[in-house]
């Protein structure tokens, strides 16, 4: 199984997630609205470079707005091992749940 | 509003193509999202960091990852390669001035660096180099210097031994004024460099050893180390360990250890090392009449190794109380030791008493003068060849910016071809190096070890310099063709009436070139003429046909007169004299007590006899010779006219002048002669008789008797000394050797001038190549018309033959000012003459006109339909 950061694993997640819609700046809102935490462009932006390199996402070339000056999105969508990598490590982790037995701590 | 225009103008600079549109798309959307919600100026801000934050590798561009088209670059570095390749090929006359001319410049640099590097690297392989240090003795009397040594008086050394036990101390003495003879077996040689030396001294100075341990050698009175190539002089191939060789015939010695040969680069070569233990065996065995315990005879080099926790300056302060402490009452005033760096010797210390001559700082800086000269001469060169035969390329540059090449390109590829070039004739100046090093040895008379010269570093940085010089040198051509404009170019046309500021630039270039070559002509001439000037200068004593025997420490200085009866028995011999030292060399001060005067002078003191001035030819000017009949002459002395003024009313009749406890008439005056070297003006002198101070017996020899002459010497020596070897020297000749080192730079300026001149006149023929290349069509009109060859020759060559003009104009001032400091420093010296000057001047301009005339000849000979039918 690929290593998988946890901000990576959050990134792909919200590329599965917003489907059509998976790109830099709406990745980005779509994490703070999410996890309630905020995050720059560009770090979204370093996190899609990585995971495109591990072949775990891929990109297409998407339409352009006003507001982006005519410039181009660029839309990503999840790889078929992208789609494995995160689903075994939820499987891993379901796994490992399950084995956890009831605490109470008082 | 907009994002900020700069940020935005970054992004795309530094963005990848690919990923332009998304990061820059991305960063605008988020940009006019938060101009809804928050102020522009925070919006601005965010946008500018958010710019930063994307500058990481993810996204910048980089030639490797490629734009949208295949990468062409190694195909095209491999055409320059192979145009550049063929171009040097096609144009070799060029290629190998181009390359002589620059690997002559390079291999001077290399060699001069190398002398350099040797003179600074000086008694630097102690391992301890940083912290020992030389004491030496100043003597004032009053506010008089009267003497800066580089040898103290015996006792320091142990004294500051036991005032400060931390302090390593060793000492080395020289037996003074005389060799000691060292035989073993049959052979038996003068030792000039044996030293004595405190057992400590091995502590202080790293010597390697090849036989023996250092901790033990000297550790036994009688025992002495030798260096490698004196113990295979005494012993050939046999292990000298525990063997004996005997000193003066009367002391043995056990070899103890055998060391590497002193390296050229220390300030002191010893053959010999024996303990200073037994000094007292040895002044008996010597006869040396002088204590070596005392405070006052200073012919000790001390050394001492200054622990940390000391600084020079603050220990040279500790000194002074130490003076106060241990001198004897009647020495502690005006006597000053002093520190010494040991790294400083070689080349800042010229005190009396040195162990070997040194260097001087002075001629360093002659040496990368015209080191840099040469350089710089070479390089402009290599800028001139390379801008004239890149002119004919211009056709292919144009053709190539025609297909596309950016002009960065352009100049990538003339940068690389004039690399290439330094870096052949880098090659080339290496083995031109290699091959002339014995030669440049001998020239600067000293011995370069490449073993601890050459370091990895210095190949680097020649490797550097050698590219940086590539660089510099294509700087010129590079911007200069890469700016072509095309059109211009095809109809060839370049380098016409609008470029006059680069034709200046080069013009002044080869000025400056020819300027330097010609100070540098001037400077050896005039270096030279005054050396012969000083060697044929009359000295006031013929010093021709004479034959100094040196008798000091033999019985004959005790047998002088049956000596000298037998001596002038011989019909070969006009007469003899013995002396207490050379003359023309130096004759040391002694102390004479003067009237007048409160304490003693320190003035030279010549010892010798009757037969003194006949001997030399030296004129008496007023009252009378030394006379042999007379036995009260014995006590009589002679002083020189330069004497007259320190005597009371410069007067010398009835006069006495006290050696010793005793008083002594003055019976003579002698007219002034150089007895100290031509450097300094005539000093007093005081001439008298001392038997015991006798340390050479000079005979003067009848014309055209020398050889059957010496044969009888020897006969007559082996007869009073069979047991030491006959040694004499020719005066004149001894004397001429004192301006040997000068003499010697004088010959190497010489030579690095005629190769500047050489290297100037390669510069000039690539300027005239060119200048007539763009003046061929003219060329071709005029002969049209109907000019003659030689007006046609007349005209081209003028503008150069001017150049050298102006270049001779400027030198001459320069070389005047020069030479003018220069010799300065000489008592007796030459006027400069402006001859000489001319005669530099012509050399030039002469080789200057068969340069360009070669040129111009060719240009005014070919066919005009040639030149004319293009355009």
């Amino acid at each position: 199984m690929l290593n998988l950061g946890n901000l990576e694993e959050s990134v792909l997640l919200l590329v599965i997630i917003l489907k059509e819609n998976a790109y830099g700046v709406a990745i980005a809102q779509e994490y703070q609205e999410q996890t309630g935490k905020s995050i720059s462009v560009p770090a979204i932006h370093t996190v899609l470079r990585r995971l495109e390199k591990k072949e775990l996402i891929k990109s297409k070339v998407g339409g352009a707005t006003k507001e982006r000056g005519g410039r181009s999105k660029r839309i990503y969508e999840v790889t078929q091992a992208g789609y494995h990598s995160v689903r075994a490590i939820q499987t891993h982790r379901e796994q490992l749940w399950s084995k956890i037995p009831k605490l109470s701590f008082n | 509003m907009q994002p900020p225009h700069w940020a935005d103008r970054f992004l795309t600079w530094y963005c990848h193509p690919e990923l332009l549109d998304e990061v820059q798309g991305d960063l605008h959307e988020m940009f006019y999202m938060r101009l809804d919600e928050e102020s522009p100026f925070k919006a601005r801000l965010l946008y500018i960091l958010e710019v930063l934050k994307s500058f990481k590798p993810s996204n910048i561009k980089s030639p490797r990852q490629g734009a949208n088209y295949p990468n062409n670059h190694m195909p095209m570095i491999r055409n320059f390669l192979r145009i550049a390749m063929r171009n040097l090929n096609k144009h070799r006359v060029y290629t190998g001035i181009n390359v002589i001319g620059l690997a002559l410049g390079l291999a001077c640099t290399l060699l001069i660096t190398l002398y350099v590097l040797h003179e600074r690297s000086f008694d630097r392989f102690h391992s301890k180099a940083d912290q020992i240090y030389r004491v030496n003795q100043k003597f004032f009397e009053g506010s008089n210097l009267i003497e800066y040594s580089a040898s103290i008086p015996w006792a320091v050394g142990p004294a500051i031994a036991n005032d400060y036990p931390d302090i390593t101390v060793t000492r080395i003495y020289q037996a003074w004024q005389k060799d000691p003879l060292v035989s073993r077996d049959e052979q038996s040689f003068y030792e000039d460099n044996l030293f004595f030396v405190d057992t400590t001294f091995l502590d202080v100075f790293d010597f390697k050893f090849l036989k023996g341990n250092a901790s033990t050698a000297l550790a036994n009175p009688q025992s002495v180390v030798l260096t490698e190539s004196t113990a295979r002089r005494y012993f050939g191939d046999q292990d000298p360990v525990n063997h004996t060789i005997a000193l003066e015939n009367a002391l043995d010695l056990t070899v103890t250890g055998v060391v590497e040969d002193v390296p050229s680069n220390s300030h002191f070569h010893f053959d010999l090392l024996v303990p200073l233990l037994n000094i007292g065996d040895i002044f008996e065995a010597t006869g040396n009449r002088w204590g070596w315990e005392g405070w006052y005879w200073n012919p000790v080099h001390t050394y001492l190794v200054l622990p940390e926790r000391y600084e020079a300056a603050q220990f040279e302060k500790e000194l002074e109380n130490f003076v106060n402490k241990n001198f004897p009452e009647n020495l502690r005033e005006g006597n000053f030791m002093l520190m010494q760096s040991l790294t400083d010797i070689h080349l800042n210390s010229h005190l009396y008493q040195e162990l070997e001559v040194n260097g001087s700082e002075e001629s360093i800086t002659i040496a990368i003068s015209i080191g840099l000269f040469i350089l710089i001469i070479a390089s402009i060169n290599f800028v001139n060849l390379t801008t004239a035969s890149s002119i004919q390329r211009s056709k292919e540059v144009v053709v190539r910016k025609l297909m596309g090449s950016s002009r960065r390109q352009l100049i990538l590829q003339f940068f690389g071809e004039s690399i290439l070039i330094s870096l052949i004739s880098l090659a080339v100046a290496v083995a031109l190096v290699a091959l002339t090093l014995p030669l440049f040895e001998r020239l600067v008379v000293v011995q370069l070890n490449l073993s601890y010269l050459v370091t990895v570093e210095l190949v680097i940085a020649v490797v550097c310099c050698a590219v940086f010089l590539g660089i510099v040198s294509g700087f010129y051509p590079a911007l200069l063709l890469s700016a072509f404009n095309p059109a211009q170019a095809l109809r060839s046309v370049i380098g016409g009436g609008k470029k006059s500021l680069s034709k200046f630039l080069r013009k002044l270039l080869v000025v400056f070139q020819f300027a330097i070559s010609i100070v540098l002509v001037i400077a050896a001439a005039m270096i030279y003429k005054q050396y012969t000037f000083l060697k044929a200068k009359p000295l006031g004593f013929d010093k021709e046909q004479v034959v100094m025997v040196p008798i000091r420490g033999t019985s004959i200085v005790e047998r002088q007169i049956e000596f000298k009866q037998r001596l002038n028995a011989l019909t070969t011999v006009i007469s003899s004299a013995t002396m207490s030292d050379i003359l023309g060399k130096d004759v040391p001060n002694r102390p004479f007590g003067v009237k007048g005067y409160e304490s003693r002078q320190d003035l030279p003191g010549l010892f010798t006899d009757h037969d003194f001035l006949k001997t030399f030819g030296v004129k008496l000017l007023d009252g009378r010779d030394f006379n042999i009949e007379n036995e009260a002459d014995s006590r009589a002395l002679l002083i020189n006219e330069s004497m007259l003024e320190v005597l009371k009313d410069k007067d010398w009749e009835g006069q006495h002048i006290v050696w010793g406890r005793k008083g002594r008439p003055v019976i003579g005056v002698v007219e002034d002669f150089n007895f100290a070297d031509l450097k300094r003006p005539i000093d007093p002198l005081v001439i008298g008789f001392a038997p015991s101070f006798i340390s050479y017996c000079a005979v003067r020899v009848a014309p055209g008797e020398v050889s059957p002459m010496l044969a009888e010497l020897e006969t007559i020596w082996s007869q009073f000394e069979p047991e030491r070897p006959f040694i004499p020297f020719f005066l004149d000749e001894r004397l001429n050797q004192q301006y040997n080192s000068e003499q010697n730079i004088s010959e190497m300026i010489g030579y690095f001038s005629t190769l500047a001149i050489f290297i100037a006149c390669l510069g000039l023929s690539g300027l005239a190549t060119y200048t007539i290349h763009n003046r061929l069509k003219e060329i071709g009109i005029r002969k049209v018309l109907g000019a003659s060859i030689a007006s046609i020759v007349g005209l081209v060559s003028k503008d150069f033959l001017l150049l050298v003009v102006i270049s001779n104009l400027i030198a001459w001032p320069v070389a005047w000012y020069l030479m003018n400091q220069w010799l300065q420093d000489f008592t007796y010296r030459i006027n400069i003459r402006w001859e000489l000057f001319f005669v530099a001047g012509a050399i030039a301009l002469l080789i200057a006109m068969i340069t360009t005339g070669i040129h111009s000849l060719r240009a005014a000979n070919t066919n005009p339909v040639n030149t004319i039918k293009e355009d």
